[in-house]
């Protein structure tokens, strides 16, 4: 058949949940750790408000492209007093991927070069890849420090000051897959640095409020060539709802960058549905907040069960990685490198399913979550995982 | 304007009267220095008319919309109940669903498509619109280096879909045929012919933005000569449901035909954000397999909520879509009236045999079409949108489902009014 699919979507990895699913279906009771979700509903004014907007026909309506007003005003004081981004602007959108999909089409051609750090979250490889951008050696792997994994900013530096360096770094932080947080300085370095290479830094912030160490903190640059993608999915357990938003710079209220992104915009979704904004308006309220923090402080139970859990690895940057974000990342055991059945021998052998580091694009390692489950449930999936790995180490996959 | 009055009470509320950032955490240099290029593709995908269409409304009071394809009706009770119950007893609509839909959804779709549309060896993929549908399958099944093709006047946001993916310097425009504004179809065989041929072929049935609907003969001749080329064809079917009179909507179930649908018209359900593509299975799943990919990069998953709208609104809604359409003949006999001034069906006027659209040349000493669309709203308060838009200057598209019947006969009558002036005053634009 002569009309096939197009090369770029060829290019582009199956979706991870597909290979998850896969994996989970070939067993029988297995607890999966695999989904970057978590386990409670939004908060309840969220839903009354949600309820008595169902049957309003303005519901029912397209919306204005960019966003409700009264949403993108919110947003802005938000993204002002939470992350100190004063003067941005905002785009509402279907889910943060959808955001991301948007500034990849605004900013990148498909020649244009791409940096992510490997691991690197799976979703954005898609994107660029889908968009034409993988072909070609368009995406530019960075590397981690292999103790923090932490993406080398020295790397970085020498990258962007050759001739013809990418024209775009993607971040996520907290970070999807490896769990870690960037510090103030290193944000800054990675800011001026793209700057100095008239480049574009993208920062996905989904995780923003999800940050379990005390010593940490979620930080963010503001800069005329940092655009932020932020969610309300994972934070007031709204994933079914669809609703993220850009924040980008727009010092001098000309909206430039939002001029172009309106284009994606109205191509793509027109705009995002209008009950998930009548819901997202209201979680930005005061009591929602406590409700958001409330339900992450309960997962600080579901971090200690899981390093626990994969104890038989190693230790927090020793053979185990992150624990910010909903992840943890880790070092399969020597012989077991073949992450793919890895993930199998868990699924058959344990009764769970982790996400395998292949997906990320970094062979040997795993992923993770810790939000998924109330801690009670977790205190058994954190049981299994560990007697999975206890016994991996010493028996290995049994695969060559 | 709204957005200066916020810049202005926002910066009030920074220390110093700057307007700057004053946290040592910017890398401050003037915007325009330091703010990387945008894209060329983004560069050269053209700006949404509706946005503009709604700023040029927001210029003056009180002006009424002709403008923007919505129809005036909410979706059918039954299903706004099936949300609300969903979403007060229901914990699974707060989680993601299956990238490709909700099951009993895409059950009931793969039903009706079987039945209403003859799609037997199609599956089913439920996106956010039909405009997600249709960027899914751009990003699927073609690459930004090949041609495409798309019949002028064409739904904008199919050009600007292949604009933004890269293709813009890639689309051949097909001729319609001036007095039916049917497409060409002589000239499709043709292009599908040449060396240089599409990759893919797009057609709108029922029309948007002539309100034509194509024959069966039509539709499947399109496909055959596509089908002989080695060619896609993508069939956007938003408007099944707006036929009229003689006319009779026709899907193609050709293993090379894409077909798109939308929940949004019919249902007046625009806000819930809910369309499907039907694509063929015959062929093996490579297929939905590639739209599946897209699906999980672009939304993840459809608002689980409107697929429980959607659900409701296919299982028990027909008689109230039917109702609400059939009430729309009013409406279109108005907005037909008020066109007269530039002419007669098949005579400078397109459309009434399908979806919600007529189309209408403007009189020669008039054909600055955007200018006529400003005129006509900044003086006689009534919003059409220019053919430009359509890839078509010097013609209008006026839609007749936006306003309730009384509403409608008010906006009607400033068209009439204005059209009529626009006619009889040879200098009216450049008063």
């Amino acid at each position: 058949m002569e009309h096939q699919v197009s090369r770029r979507t060829l290019s582009t990895d199956n979706p991870v949940v597909s290979v998850t699913q896969d994996a989970m279906a070939q067993g029988t009771d297995v607890i999966g750790l695999a989904q970057g979700v978590v386990y409670w509903p939004p908060p309840p004014e969220v839903l009354d408000a949600a309820q008595a907007a169902v049957k309003d026909p303005s519901i029912s309506r397209y919306g204005p492209d960019m966003g409700m007003p009264e949403l993108r005003q919110a947003l802005r004081e938000k993204v002002a007093r939470d992350n100190k981004l004063y003067n941005h602007n905002i785009c509402v959108t279907h889910g943060c991927q959808q955001a991301f999909i948007n500034v990849m089409l605004t900013l990148t051609d498909p020649t244009d070069k791409v940096i992510l750090f490997r691991p690197c979250y799976f979703d954005h490889h898609m994107s660029i890849c889908q968009l034409g951008g993988g072909r070609e050696a368009g995406i530019v792997f960075g590397p981690r420090d292999s103790q923090t994994m932490h993406p080398d900013i020295d790397w970085l530096r020498t990258t962007m000051s050759q001739p013809d360096p990418p024209k775009v770094v993607a971040l996520v932080n907290p970070c999807n897959p490896t769990g870690i947080v960037l510090s103030e300085e290193e944000l800054r370095a990675i800011s001026d640095i793209c700057a100095g290479a008239k480049a574009w830094l993208i920062l996905d912030e989904t995780y923003e409020n999800f940050v379990f160490s005390p010593e940490l903190e979620h930080e963010t640059i503001s800069a005329p060539h940092v655009v932020h993608l932020f969610s309300f999915s994972k934070a007031y357990g709204m994933m079914g709802w669809r609703c993220g938003y850009i924040a980008y710079p727009d010092f001098d209220w000309s909206d430039r960058l939002g001029k172009e992104f309106i284009k994606c915009q109205d191509t793509v979704c027109i705009c995002a549905n209008q009950l998930g904004q009548r819901a997202a308006l209201k979680a930005l309220e005061m009591s929602c907040a406590q409700y958001r923090d409330e339900k992450i402080a309960t997962l600080k139970k579901n971090r200690e069960l899981l390093l626990d859990a994969l104890s038989p690895l190693g230790t927090l940057c020793n053979g185990i990685y992150g624990g910010e974000a909903l992840y943890f990342f880790a070092k399969l055991p020597h012989g077991c490198e073949d992450d793919l059945e890895a993930m199998k021998w868990l699924v058959k052998h344990a009764g769970v399913c982790i996400v395998p580091g292949s997906a990320c694009h970094q062979k040997g390692y795993f992923r993770v979550s810790f939000g998924n489950l109330d801690p009670a449930s977790m205190e058994k999936a954190a049981a299994r995982l560990k007697a999975g790995l206890a016994r991996m180490v010493v028996e290995g996959i049994g695969a060559n | 304007m709204r957005l200066k009055a916020l810049a202005g009470s926002l910066s009030g509320k920074l220390s110093g009267g700057s307007k700057r950032c004053l946290s040592t955490r910017c890398s401050m240099g003037t915007s325009q220095e330091v703010m990387p290029k945008v894209s060329l593709r983004v560069q050269k995908t053209d700006a949404p008319v509706i946005v503009n269409m709604k700023k040029l409304m927001a210029s003056r009071e009180d002006v009424l919309s002709l403008a923007q394809g919505i129809v005036h009706w909410s979706p059918p009770p039954q299903a706004l109940q099936a949300a609300s119950v969903a979403l007060a007893q229901d914990p699974s609509v707060h989680g993601y669903g299956p990238a490709e839909g909700l099951p009993m959804l895409r059950e009931a779709l793969r039903e009706k498509i079987a039945k209403r549309n003859g799609l037997t060896q199609h599956d089913v993929l439920v996106t956010a619109g039909a405009n997600q549908a249709f960027t899914n399958i751009v990003l699927a099944l073609c690459d930004e280096t090949d041609n495409v093709a798309l019949f002028t006047p064409y739904y904008f946001n199919h050009l600007m879909a292949f604009q933004m993916s890269g293709s813009a310097d890639r689309v051949q425009l097909g001729p319609c045929n001036p007095n039916t504004l049917h497409p060409d179809l002589d000239w499709l065989e043709a292009q599908l012919a040449s060396s240089n041929k599409p990759r893919m072929v797009v057609l709108v049935n029922p029309c948007n933005p002539t309100g034509v609907c194509l024959s069966e003969a039509e539709v499947e001749r399109a496909a055959a000569a596509c089908a002989k080329a080695g060619v896609w064809l993508v069939l956007d079917n938003t408007y099944e449901d707006f036929v009229y009179g003689e006319s009779k909507h026709h899907c193609s179930s050709a293993p090379n035909v894409i077909n798109v649908f939308s929940f949004s018209k019919a249902y007046g359900a625009m806000g819930w954000r809910v369309g499907y593509i039907a694509y063929p299975t015959s062929g093996g799943p490579q297929l939905g397999l590639e739209l599946l990919k897209v699906q999980d990069t672009i939304p993840i998953c459809v608002t689980q909520l409107s697929q429980r709208l959607a659900l409701e609104a296919l299982l028990s809604g027909q008689e109230y879509v039917a109702s609400q359409i059939q009430d729309l003949a009013g409406n279109k006999a108005m907005v037909l009236d008020a066109l007269s001034p530039l002419g007669s069906m098949g005579n400078g006027i397109a459309g009434g045999e399908g979806a919600i659209y007529l189309w209408a040349r403007l009189p020669q000493h008039a054909q600055e079409d955007t200018r006529a669309v400003e005129w006509l709203v900044k003086k006689h308060g009534v919003c059409v949108i220019p053919g430009s838009s359509c890839g078509a200057p010097g013609y209008i598209r006026a839609a007749y489902a936006n306003l309730k019947p009384g509403d409608c006969q008010r906006a009607a009558g400033r068209l009439k009014a204005g059209l009529s002036e626009l006619v009889q005053d040879g200098n009216a634009l450049k008063h």
